[in-house]
């Protein structure tokens, strides 16, 4: 998070500074591309980059604090994502020579990123085993730092649903946890 | 004294509580049943990885192009509207919505009269000039066509109804002669069918109005005023006779009309209803009332072409309340 600078740091991203502008993606990109690899792990880079150009694309007409800020990217996120699927399921297939090296299979960049940091992914796989809504809203409430009415907006669902959600999520990932016998 | 351990709780080792910590990021105090999902939750948090950080030159770029597009667009916004591109900046600012507002509705809005619009776009999105086709204009185009072919289907009305009434012809053919008087003619024929329909109209206009009426400027029957004046005169005095119910006076009648021949330089045949319909027009509103044959043929020689509607005055004249041996109210 940035924090007590977020204010400042947007105005000048406003005003034109790529120095303030790469404070703020560099605070919270990271934590996007965590949530995009959970939601989608197909795309989540190709989505990433779709997402920050919005972002800028809407930057001068921003306002809100940094809450708002995470808000309306992860908000922006998950539209592209939405947009992502729709989009695949009207072109299901594609050649295999036209897939580039960023859209490969996440098994083989996985395996270079666990290298680099095997915390992180390992937990990212764990919550992909998660039902879908529940990683979801686990992966809003904890990396985005979104609050449950916030994330409810978002899904479209009231915030006991999301609430309840996210318990149970947290309650299957103990179980996997628990039972894997697996340690951090 | 119980000689063994109290029963362990078999209840959940964890509460609600709990998670909603976990969630708000409180580790402090987790129990040791979420042990291991508050570490994989504080690993989801860790610091990010070069990966993660790699696009960041891709991501200054974008900015830096729509940076320069934007300052581009708002300049050229400026210019036009004489404001200055921080202006133009807060009032794209205002807009709360995600999608980049036509350049139209942000000169608008920096202008402080427009509604806030929705936010985001491609770069230059707000300089780009408006594609859609102006609804206003469109409907302008569609207003004219449907003007156009109301007036057309009026001017035909017009003329239909102008064929259909009675007396129509009398007026057209009293206009067309009009400018022509000495060169304006008009065959018996003609006149005959006209007189029946003069006949029915029976017109009475005053003696006053008779008096007083000066001849149209729009026609000009003599070269000279004072030859208007005089044919004026002597057509509404010869059209006096079949204007109001007095018995006709066939020899006045006769002699106003050899005169009214005599201004028209004698052409044979003499159409006097052509050649006096422009100044005695006003006495007879649905049409000029037919002239006896035998007027008409007081200058065409021996009686030809005036066919049944000839009566010699000598033979005592046309039968009181008739003409052309048609009945007539006067």
């Amino acid at each position: 998070m940035v924090g007590e600078e977020f204010a400042a740091q947007l105005a000048a991203a406003q005003g034109g500074s790529e120095d303030a502008f790469a404070v703020l993606w560099r605070d919270a990109n990271p934590a996007l591309v965590r949530y995009l690899r959970v939601v989608a792990p197909e795309h989540a880079e190709d989505i990433a980059a779709e997402t920050w150009v919005q972002v800028v694309r809407g930057l001068p007409r921003f306002s809100g604090d940094e809450s708002a800020w995470r808000a309306w990217l992860f908000t922006t996120a998950r539209r592209r994502l939405l947009d992502q699927v729709r989009l695949r399921k009207r072109h299901p297939a594609e050649p295999l020579d036209e897939i580039s090296v960023a859209e490969e299979p996440r098994a083989a960049a996985a395996e270079q990123i666990a290298m680099d940091n095997l915390g992180t992914e390992w937990a990212m796989e764990l919550l992909s085993r998660l039902p879908e809504q529940q990683a979801e809203v686990i992966m809003l409430r904890v990396l985005a730092g979104l609050d449950t009415e916030v994330v409810a907006d978002m899904l479209g669902r009231s915030p006991g649903a999301v609430r309840v959600a996210a318990h149970r999520g947290l309650r299957k990932l103990a179980t996997l946890l628990s039972g894997a016998g697996v340690t951090l | 004294m119980p000689d063994s351990f109290p029963p362990p709780t078999w209840g959940p080792p964890f509460d609600e509580r709990n998670l909603d910590a976990l969630l708000s990021g409180h580790l402090a105090d987790t129990p040791q049943a979420l042990r291991q999902v508050a570490d994989a939750l504080a690993a989801l948090r860790a610091a990010p990885t070069p990966a993660e950080l790699a696009g960041e030159a891709a991501a200054r770029a974008e900015f830096r192009a729509l940076a320069d597009s934007l300052a581009l667009g708002l300049d050229e916004a400026a210019r036009t509207d004489g404001h200055p591109y921080a202006e133009v900046l807060s009032a794209l600012a205002l807009d709360g919505t995600g999608r980049p507002p036509a350049r139209h509705r942000i000169i608008r809005r920096a202008r402080g009269t427009g509604p806030g619009g929705p936010p985001g776009g491609p770069p230059g999105g707000p300089t780009r000039p408006h594609r859609g086709r102006p609804r206003g204009r469109r409907l302008g185009r569609k207003g004219g066509v449907m003007m156009a072919a109301a007036s057309g289907a009026l001017v035909v009305a017009v003329i239909a109804l102008a064929a259909t009434m009675p007396g129509s012809a009398h007026r057209s053919g009293g206009s067309s002669a009009a400018g022509a008087p000495s060169s304006g003619h008009q065959s018996g024929g003609g006149t005959g069918s006209q007189n029946v329909q003069a006949g029915s109209a029976s017109p009475e206009p005053s003696n006053q109005a008779t008096a007083t009426h000066a001849a149209p400027h729009t026609v000009s029957p003599s070269p000279t005023s004072s030859a208007q004046s005089e044919a004026n005169k002597l057509c509404r005095d010869f059209y006096a006779y079949f204007s109001h119910p007095r018995p006709h006076d066939w020899p006045a009648e006769e002699t106003l009309f050899k005169q009214i021949a005599g201004l028209a330089g004698d052409p044979s045949p003499f159409d006097v209803n052509s050649y006096c319909g422009p100044y005695v027009r006003d006495m007879f509103p649905h049409g000029l009332p037919p002239i006896p044959g035998f007027l008409q043929g007081l200058l065409s020689g021996p009686q030809t072409g005036a066919g049944n509607d000839r009566q010699a005055p000598n033979s005592g004249g046309p039968v009181p309340g008739t003409m052309n041996g048609i009945p007539v109210n006067n």
